[in-house]
């Protein structure tokens, strides 16, 4: 856990904002480009957030937000109560989404705020002198962060697909290229489905294929769960995941991505009716085990086997 | 599916016929400009050289089949892979024939049959050929298959000065 103090806040877009974020004490610990942090707000929610500064830079990290008009919450606590000069406390970074190593070329795909976590890769490319592209869809004047800097650094690298006037066509995109190359795709899941199902329809293998979802739980029904172990009872609110409630009760699961792709916090169950809103279980496994972070409960009470 | 604590080769399943095979016994079923026979080629290494070559101008989604004994396969997939395939689009059609074996006292490859000890042709300690697998080396382990006369092979048991 590191304890940082908000440096500065940019208005990016009407509906995305920059914050610059430093260490109160000592050091911030260095990160690999496609690295996240969380983000701990005051009602004991966390959020994931892509760190977009420059890999080589760590006296600060930067991390933009996109405000949600069916915000949990989260964002909305970022865009309209943080100010600058406020504390905040965030986990160090994890990544789960790496440039790799062996790619020749580097196809990075974005839609909207999903351009985050390429800001890094992108630094990062271009310090190696990798050969790589960025092709990014937006909406012209809301979802288009940094389009002016990335116009300048990135040249002919970069792709634009404005909303109304360019489609991003994954066929296209993916067509013709060399035997190393590699994708990486952050957006809706839309976008991640359009890019997987070209890929193996042009035979890639899916090793080739990397993708960054939104992460983050979607509200739904309350629903309660029992510890088999300590026999405890929990409510899990509207608003609020299993994770999170588990958290409020003083009980640790690990995690990292907080959005049911990364596959830490997968827990054990033996009883109850769960519906299943992860990306990282298999059918078979979803018998005895659920993905706290993002699944909940549908029907019968779940009987969690810790 | 077997779980061994150590390294074992592997070989990976693929689906439909491969774009491009090389192989060393020419078949006569495939298509001629997509496949590259040992036979063809001076030695092995103008064999890797026409592969590389094939494999700068391919484009993503190929599939290869590298068909051959383990001495003849190994090499060739560490070089498609270094060229940029997965090991899922890379189908290995072991036949018969020689492995590289790694000795583990000297830390030299050699080529060997598929006879489960012979002798290091580098530093004479007679070894037992293990089932763990470096994929990287595509190479065997030899340990000294007897601690107590680890020169049994040579004479009077004792090594080369």
């Amino acid at each position: 856990m590191i304890d940082v103090r908000v440096a500065a806040i940019h208005e990016l877009t009407p509906v995305i904002r920059e914050y610059r974020l430093q260490a109160i004490d000592g050091a911030l610990p260095g990160f690999s480009a496609g690295s996240h942090v969380q983000v701990h707000l005051p009602d004991g929610r966390r959020n994931a957030y892509s760190l977009l500064g420059d890999p080589a830079d760590n006296s600060e990290y930067r991390i933009a937000v996109r405000h949600q008009d069916n915000s949990r919450g989260g964002s909305r606590y970022l865009h309209q109560v943080l100010c600058s000069g406020d504390r905040l406390r965030i986990s160090a970074p994890a990544n789960l989404f790496p440039l790799y190593s062996k790619a020749r070329q580097h196809l990075l795909v974005a839609a909207g705020i999903g351009i985050t976590p390429f800001m890094a890769h992108s630094r990062e490319l271009l310090r190696r002198g990798e050969d790589f592209e960025l092709h990014y869809a937006y909406r012209s004047g809301s979802s288009d962060a940094y389009l002016g800097e990335l116009r300048q650094s990135l040249g002919p690298r970069l792709h634009e697909y404005p909303a109304g006037i360019r489609r991003l066509d994954a066929r296209a995109l993916l067509k013709d290229r060399p035997l190393g190359a590699h994708v990486y795709s952050c957006g809706p899941q839309s976008l991640l489905l359009a890019i997987a199902e070209q890929a193996a329809a042009q035979g890639w293998s899916p090793r080739r294929v990397h993708s960054e979802a939104f992460a983050a739980a979607e509200p739904g029904l309350p629903f309660s769960v029992e510890l088999q172990r300590s026999g405890r009872q929990l409510q899990v609110g509207a608003e609020q995941s299993l994770l999170e409630a588990l958290e409020a009760a003083g009980v640790e699961i690990p995690n990292l991505c907080r959005g049911g792709v990364c596959g830490q916090c997968q827990t054990p169950y033996l009883k109850g009716d769960v519906e299943h809103r992860d990306h990282f279980l298999a059918a078979n496994e979803r018998a005895t085990s659920l993905m706290p972070c993002v699944s909940r409960g549908c029907g019968s009470p779940i009987l969690l086997d810790i | 599916m077997t779980d061994h604590p150590f390294s074992v080769p592997r070989y990976e399943p693929q689906a439909g016929p491969a774009d491009l095979l090389v192989t060393q016994y020419r078949d006569a079923g495939y298509p001629a400009a997509q496949q590259l026979v040992q036979g063809d080629y001076a030695s092995n290494a103008a064999l890797q050289q026409a592969l590389a070559a094939r494999l700068e101008l391919a484009r993503c989604g190929l599939r290869l089949e590298l068909r051959g004994d383990e001495a003849f396969i190994w090499p060739l997939q560490a070089l498609a892979q270094a060229a940029g395939l997965q090991g899922d689009e890379i189908l290995l059609s072991r036949l018969p024939g020689s492995r590289r074996v790694f000795c583990v006292h000297c830390a030299q490859c050699q080529p060997a049959s598929a006879a489960e000890s012979l002798t290091c042709a580098h530093c004479g300690v007679h070894l037992e050929v293990r089932r763990h697998f470096s994929q990287r080396l595509g190479a065997y382990l030899g340990v000294c298959a007897d601690a107590d006369l680890p020169y049994a092979d040579l004479p009077n048991g004792e090594p080369r000065p």
